[in-house]
């Protein structure tokens, strides 16, 4: 939220450049909604909510501000603040962190950089230092607090630093900014190993300004709670002890998280002071074109019809899928159906994290100046990068959470006029669970953020970096490790040869003793950092970058590589070098991977039984190794989704270590049902996959943070086909699909009991007969004869084992 | 039980000063000591002016000389950063014709401060630093240590970086600058058993926990040997940029004679430049030699040295990129220095290799287009034709 304005009304929208619109045409969102109760659309809206209007709640600015300041604000239209901004700056001036969670478009950038821009103005040494998750945020938010400085007559500097930061203006970063932006990579592996030479920073530090707080969660959450505590280190080292402000999207638990990440108690304002319009929140749920099947028309085109209809009635509109084909597929429907209507197909755009930076900025630009009237994102509009908001957002997709969905639909939203967030839940099991019951977008509590800064493997490899930057000193504090803890923890590194202990009074200190810098060896992120780039091989440039691990999805050979409403065929993966090399085709159909994950138990922490007093179970909770390999694609024509074909690929797998749940189903007890062993065993993979859902919603987590497989506990013993080889336990796996776990699995192994009980009661109440997409999935086994017993053989396993509904 | 007699017994003793205890290794070397074939102490004699020049560093101009402090630092990592510790900081300075040796050794990490005291006071006292890529490594390392040990660091008098000067006169000769290569070919020296840099973070560490003495003693001496290097080093590259010495290698001449180009310095500039050309070796080394020979020619207006030094390193000319090279300068010098834009033209169609196609059609064409509007009647000839002028 790179917008400064405070408490005035924006300037008018921009209008549309007016193209050639049918004549006749509805224009604006209640226009649309009428239409759609006379077309038919809203036979299949299964929820309609409408918010209330919100009345903005000002308050002046503080006196305490200088003129110079006041008049840098006043000359962007800000005259007073909002009641929320006004709050923050109070707190911030009496030394409380605090964090700032109101809605997108709320002016929270304004929450931070006033009490900077009051405390830079009050004293020139003073100094504040701004993490953002990505580079291209801090250099975004650069420019517009550079004017701001500029304005308010400070002399003093801000600078971006990151790796594309030059040697020269490294120097003068050390020296001279008042305000530095960076990221926690950079924080973690390029500053403070060498805080010696940034002592200008670390003794004047004032505020640490941490944004886009909810992306901080899983390993990467706990990886920068680890940097916070160097940093707190670091900074009293320095004698400074800095006031942290943080601001964050809607997540369950802004204040604990904030707490968490900084160790100490943080003050939390959540209630917006801006004004804000009528919104209307629907959910569109596809129509069945497979009784039988329970197979809805595809959510891709559903969306893409409901966004027609919007944009044809000039509804500047923002519309999310969760995957980059998704995004890619529906920005072609789109052009080719409004291409119909004589509607500029350069008008709709997409918008997504592979694109270069310069491709975004204009994107961006152009949706602020009305040229382009409809993106079509992945979540990279999330991270909070200007666009103001638009009259409508189209979700195609359950994101995953609640919070995920707020975030987005947190883009609509006008101050005066009406907003629409549309929903359209795809055929996957939780999109159908919310839209079963979609009153839970409003009652059900919000997700949150979790992290666990102690994980050990994480914890270690902080210390080692923080030993590296100082000496660890008789009662020295690292977070809130307690004493004992931190002492068994650096005699481990004492032993291993990385730290040398010492006798000083009062205890041990230990050193730091080794050649290796060891901040290099510790990646915050668990996908790796290093990007793949995508070269196009006619033009010889290139057109985008790709993080590590969606290449192995996404830039295999063969793949159709979907960019900007092109398509483009990759012929050659380096993999070494990290190419991509590509050509433009034109294809009628587009490719999806198939991944096959393999799971084994390397340690088992803790074991016990679903026992009922029939059959019992075993169950386990412990670490497992998980290998992930793209092993083929296929390929889908476009406009029918027909199969059209498949390929294999050969890629190295990704393997990673996490902790896992896992229930096991004697091989006796499979054998002694009545169905083919084959057919067991695929009920079973329909059982797991109701788990799943059931646990996601359960946990109230994204469902991509919760691994599912079936397979084998023993290692030896390949994946279960389909069902050829008998003599293995089928065994059902839920994990942390993050690195190291974030405490899924061992919730889930302590309500086991429950678990099963909850995926029964959504199996029997699914209106499906034979299984759906929405319980235990579609038939898989590929015998027809048997399926019209699949989910009755899936509810005659769990009677076996004495699972009954919850009611 | 004595540890130390264990261990056996590390050089030097512990001194006490106001700031706590030092460990010290302190010697004094013979005034007419030599490290391999070189006087150390022809350091106290060099040209100071010459040493400031071949620096490129106008600060060292007015340096005693008398008051030079040798640094180096054996440390517990290249890495950098706050984790990486100097435990041995080696200190030269000459007393009389005699270089007197300190080093301060850290026995236990955690102990620095008393010897940042000791080298902040000895730096004080010092009217420049020399040392070996002390620039980028040892003194931001040093500075650091300053910071971390809360003690004020010195404000660092004008610094001499042998690696660099080094680097400017020795590299087109030798691959590697490193220390011990300069050593062993530029000052005639071999150590015997000396230890390898990369091993010494791992020797100290050992000797942390307890390990023997003697790999440290080692590793003392190599230091020792390094601060011994240095003085003789400045005394070597700096002489030898005074006056020309004829046995040189020609490479050494031209690198010289760039440096003095560089600085303004032609009279030198042409000496060394003489020496390249006159000492041979190969024709790469000639022809650059002659190329700055005409540089240095044509900033002095001597239209006719140019030329002659030009034509030198036409004649000199082995390989095609090298002739392309020496084209372009004589294209240019018959179009602007003689006007004789026929023998221009005919150098012209030489200079693809060093000025890319495009540039060496298009001067082609300018040259064409200005004969045939000097001379029209006579357009259609070839120009090259030694008529057509």
């Amino acid at each position: 939220m790179m917008s400064a304005v405070g408490g005035q009304p924006r300037a008018p929208k921009p209008a549309f450049r007016r193209v050639k619109t049918p004549w006749g045409l509805p224009r604006g969102v209640s226009q649309v909604l009428d239409q759609w109760t006379t077309d038919g659309t809203a036979r299949n809206l299964v929820w309609s909510h409408q918010i209330d209007p919100r009345a903005p709640d000002l308050a002046p600015l503080p006196g305490a501000v200088s003129p110079s300041i006041a008049q840098a604000l006043r000359r962007r239209g800000v005259e007073s603040l909002y009641a929320h901004q006004a709050q923050a700056f109070e707190y911030a001036s009496r030394g409380r962190h605090v964090v700032v969670a109101t809605p997108t478009a709320s002016g929270k950038s304004l929450c931070y950089n006033l009490p900077v821009l009051h405390a830079l103005a009050s004293d020139p040494s003073a100094r504040a230092l701004y993490l953002f998750p990505t580079k291209a945020l801090s250099r975004d938010q650069e420019e517009a607090f550079r004017h701001l400085l500029d304005d308010a007559e400070l002399g003093v500097g801000t600078i971006t630093y990151d790796g594309d930061t030059p040697n020269d203006a490294r120097r003068a970063a050390r020296q001279r900014a008042g305000v530095l932006l960076t990221n926690p990579d950079m924080l973690h592996a390029g500053i403070m190993p060498h805080h010696a030479g940034w002592a200008q920073l670390f003794s004047n530090l004032k505020y640490v300004v941490i944004d886009e707080l909810h992306t901080y969660r899983g390993v990467f959450g706990s990886h920068l709670a680890n940097v916070v505590r160097r940093l707190l280190r670091v900074a009293r080292f320095h004698g400074s002890s800095p006031t942290f402000l943080f601001a964050s999207a809607t997540i369950g638990n802004p204040r604990e998280h904030a707490t968490r990440i900084c160790g100490e108690p943080v003050e939390l304002i959540e209630q917006s002071g801006a004004p804000q319009g009528p919104r209307r929140v629907v959910v569109y749920n596809p129509p069945v074109v497979n009784a039988e099947l329970g197979i809805r028309e595809s959510y891709l085109k559903a969306a893409v019809r409901i966004t027609r209809d919007l944009v044809r009635a000039e509804v500047p509109t923002l519309v999310f899928g969760n995957s980059r084909n998704g995004v890619e597929v529906m920005l072609k429907y789109l052009r080719d159906k409004l291409a119909h209507d004589s509607i500029d197909p350069s008008m709709i755009h997409a918008y997504r994290g592979g694109y270069l930076p310069d491709t975004r900025r204009r994107i961006e630009a152009s949706l602020r100046s009305g040229d382009i009237r409809c993106v079509v994102a992945t979540n990279a509009l999330e991270l909070g990068i200007d666009i103001g908001a638009l009259d409508a957002v189209v979700c195609a997709g359950y994101p995953g959470t609640m919070a995920g969905l707020w975030q987005r639909f947190g883009r609509a939203g006008r101050r005066n006029d009406l907003s629409l967030s549309v929903l359209v839940s795809s055929s996957n099991p939780i999109d159908q669970y919310v839209a079963r019951h979609p009153r839970q977008l409003i009652s059900a509590p919000i997700e949150h953020a979790r992290i666990d800064p102690d994980n050990i493997e994480i914890l270690m490899q902080h210390l080692k970096c923080a030993a590296f930057e100082l000496p660890f000193e008789p009662n020295d504090l690292y977070g809130d490790v307690p004493d004992d803890a931190l002492a068994e923890a650096l005699d481990y590194l004492a032993d291993h040869g990385l730290v040398h202990p010492t006798s000083a009074s009062g205890g041990s200190m230990y050193h730091w003793a080794s050649d290796s810098y060891p901040a290099n060896n510790v990646s915050l992120r668990s996908a790796s950092w290093d990007n793949f780039v995508v070269i196009d091989l006619d033009g010889h440039r290139t057109i985008a970058e790709m993080d590590w691990r969606s290449t192995h999805t996404m830039l295999h050979e063969q793949a159709i590589y979907q960019h900007e409403g092109g398509q483009y065929q990759v012929e050659r993966l380096d993999f070494e070098n990290h190419k991509a090399f590509v050509r433009r085709v034109q294809p009628d159909y587009y490719t999806t991977a198939m991944t096959h994950s393999k799971v084994t138990v390397l340690e088992e922490d803790q074991a016990s039984t679903v026992d009922l007093d029939v059959v019992p179970l075993d169950t386990g909770l412990g670490d497992v190794s998980v290998v992930e390999k793209v092993v083929g694609y296929k390929k889908i024509k476009y406009h029918t989704h027909e199969n059209v074909g498949c390929g294999e690929v050969h890629l190295p797998e990704m393997q990673k270590h996490t902790t896992a749940f896992w229930l096991t189903f004697p091989e006796d007890f499979v054998a002694s049902q009545s169905e083919p062993r084959a057919t067991v065993v695929d009920a079973l993979r329909g059982l797991s996959k109701a788990m799943h859902v059931v646990a996601a919603v359960g946990l109230m987590v994204d469902p991509r943070d919760l691994g599912r497989t079936l397979g084998s506990r023993r290692e030896d013993e390949g994946p279960p086909g389909k069902g050829q080889g008998p003599g293995f336990d089928p065994t059902i796996f839920l994990y942390d699909t993050v690195a190291g776990g974030v405490g899924l699995a061992p919730r889930l192994f302590e309500e086991r009991e429950e678990l099963l009980r909850r995926a029964r009661h959504l199996i029997e109440s699914c209106d499906c007969s034979e299984g759906c997409p929405g319980c235990i999935g579609p038939d898989a086994s590929g015998e027809d004869d048997v399926e019209a017993a699949r989910k009755h053989l899936v509810l005659g396993i769990l009677d076996a084992v004495g699972i009954r509904a919850v009611h | 039980m004595d540890v130390a007699s264990v261990r056996g017994a590390l050089p030097g003793a512990s001194e006490t000063t106001e700031h706590g205890e030092v460990h010290l290794v302190d010697a004094y070397l013979e005034p007419h000591h030599h490290h391999g074939k070189s006087p150390v102490a022809a350091a106290l004699e060099v040209n100071v002016p010459r040493l400031a020049q071949l620096a490129l560093d106008p600060s060292l101009e007015g340096v005693d000389m008398q008051r030079a402090l040798y640094l180096d630092t054996e440390t517990t990592g290249l890495a950098g950063g706050t984790g990486t510790v100097p435990f041995l900081i080696g200190i030269a300075w000459f007393e009389d014709e005699s270089l007197r040796v300190q080093q301060l050794f850290l026995p236990e990490l955690g102990r620095e401060a008393p010897m940042l005291h000791w080298l902040r006071e000895r730096v004080a006292q010092s009217s420049c630093v020399i040392s070996f890529n002390g620039k980028a490594f040892d003194w931001p390392l040093l500075r650091n240590r300053f910071v971390m040990n809360r003690v004020k660091a010195p404000a660092l008098p004008p610094h001499l970086d042998l690696l660099h000067c080094a680097r400017r006169v020795l590299r087109a000769r030798l691959r590697s600058v490193r220390l011990v290569e300069l050593e062993r070919k530029v000052l005639g020296m071999v150590r015997q058993d000396d230890v390898s840099g990369a091993l010494i973070p791992q020797l100290y560490f050992d000797y942390l926990d307890g390990g023997e003495v003697a790999p440290m003693a080692k590793v003392i001496e190599h230091n020792a040997n390094d601060l011994i290097a240095l003085a003789a080093l400045v005394a070597k590259l700096v002489n030898h940029f005074d006056e020309v010495h004829g046995e040189d290698d020609p490479r050494d001449h031209l690198a010289y004679a760039k440096i003095a180009e560089k600085t303004g310095d032609r009279e030198r500039a042409r000496s060394f430049v003489h020496a390249a050309v006159e000492g041979g070796g190969e024709s790469a080394c000639t022809v650059e030699a002659c190329l700055l020979a005409a540089t240095i020619a044509r900033r002095e207006g001597d239209t006719d040295g140019e030329g002659q030094a030009l034509h030198a390193a036409l004649d000199a000319s082995e390989d095609d990129l090298q002739l392309a090279a020496v084209r372009l300068a004589l294209s240019k010098h018959y179009e602007h220095r003689r006007k004789d834009l026929a023998l221009a033209l005919v150098h012209a169609r030489g200079t693809a290799l060093a000025e890319g196609d495009d540039a060496s059609e298009r001067r082609t064409a300018r040259l064409e287009r200005r004969i045939s509007r000097a001379n029209p009647v006579h357009a259609s000839h070839s120009p090259s034709d030694p008529g057509a002028g």
